[in-house]
């Protein structure tokens, strides 16, 4: 195994036991959990077994093995993007529900203040 | 029937006091939402005799809308009307856009401006809009004339069965969608909407009508 490899296994295992860790915290959906967990083992696995990619660019019919990861990583790398764009846009509606609360409820305090002044 | 104008307004300081001028001359509850101005609309809408919400920081206009029906049911609205800040449209048509309601022929009223031929409508806002309804028809069943009038009435029961999730210009159709959905009687009623360079300015640009399509998209993934 050279540096490189190591390195990123290392990295792979961490990111697997922080994950587990985050699950039993709860902080993690087990959909998410398992996602992102299948997501390392994938890295792990092709970093310490590089010809598999050939093996599986053969099937496909991709051609190099590096073409497949390579195709695979852009996948992967869009649909994260996408939940990152859902998720912002989840924020957003938030943001707006707390700054309409504040706004209503700033009209309602104006109005007893009010109220109470001509009493 | 206790009825209320809801109007959002984003830096409009040029036209805003003039509006609800007129508008107050045929209703006399006006929710104004300022939606994060940056110039002196809030404090020019405080001077006038109109409820005055301000959103903290810019939401988008159907944020504004919404906020504005929410406290106009909170005070017993009956009928809402939802009215631009830009100066397009006549208030002189709001006892027309009430009356289907009042009259019991229907819960939604939508004003159109291809109804007739009093709206001087450029032709390349002409081509955007043709492009909503032609979307609008596509997406929800309804044979519109004009899917993007912000110059609507709607009972209290359409407004508090309606979700609005929409906080940009999305929420026009969003609205559509809502009211097909729930199976409401629409009706449409010929609008005037008078086009400046002022309404231009801010009004949506052909590019906005691709991110409505977009916000609704992910909409559903949301």
């Amino acid at each position: 195994m050279n540096l490189v490899q190591l390195i990123i296994v290392a990295i792979s295992v961490f990111s697997l036991l922080k994950l587990s860790i985050k699950f039993k915290r709860k902080e993690l959906s087990l959909k998410e959990a398992f996602a992102w967990g299948v997501l390392w083992l994938i890295i792990a696995i092709v970093v310490l077994l590089p010809n598999i990619t050939s093996i599986i660019a053969l099937e496909l019919g991709v051609g190099r093995g590096v073409d497949a990861v390579i195709y695979f990583s852009v996948i992967v790398i869009f649909y994260i993007l996408f939940r990152v764009f859902i998720w912002q846009k989840k924020i957003e509606r938030d943001i707006t529900k707390i700054v309409r609360y504040i706004s209503i409820d700033e009209k309602y305090h104006e109005n007893s203040n009010k109220r109470k002044n001509r009493k | 029937m206790k009825t209320f104008v809801v109007i959002a307004a984003f830096n409009e300081e040029k036209k805003i006091q003039k509006i609800l001028h007129d508008v107050r001359r045929y209703c006399q509850n006006i929710i104004v939402v300022d939606d994060g101005s940056e110039d002196k609309t809030f404090n020019l809408i405080r001077k006038c005799r109109v409820v005055s919400l301000r959103h903290l920081f810019n939401r988008g206009q159907g944020a504004a809308l919404k906020t504005g029906i929410d406290l106009a049911l909170n005070n017993g609205a009956e009928i809402i009307i939802t009215f631009d800040a830009d100066g397009q449209m006549s208030p002189k048509e709001i006892p027309r856009i009430v009356k289907p309601i009042l009259d019991g022929k229907a819960d939604v009223v939508l004003g159109s401006r291809f109804l007739d031929i009093r709206s001087n409508i450029p032709f390349s806002r002409k081509l955007i809009l043709k492009m909503a309804i032609f979307f609008t028809k596509i997406t929800t069943g309804l044979e519109l004339t004009d899917s993007h009038n912000g110059f609507r009435a709607m009972t209290a029961e359409v407004a508090k069965r309606i979700d609005l999730q929409q906080d940009r210009m999305a929420h026009a159709s969003e609205i559509l969608n809502e009211v097909a959905k729930k199976k409401f009687k629409i009706m449409e009623i010929p609008v005037t909407v008078k086009y400046s360079e002022y309404s231009l300015n801010k009004g949506q640009k052909a590019s906005g009508f691709l991110k409505i399509i977009l916000d609704l998209f992910f909409d559903k993934f949301i």
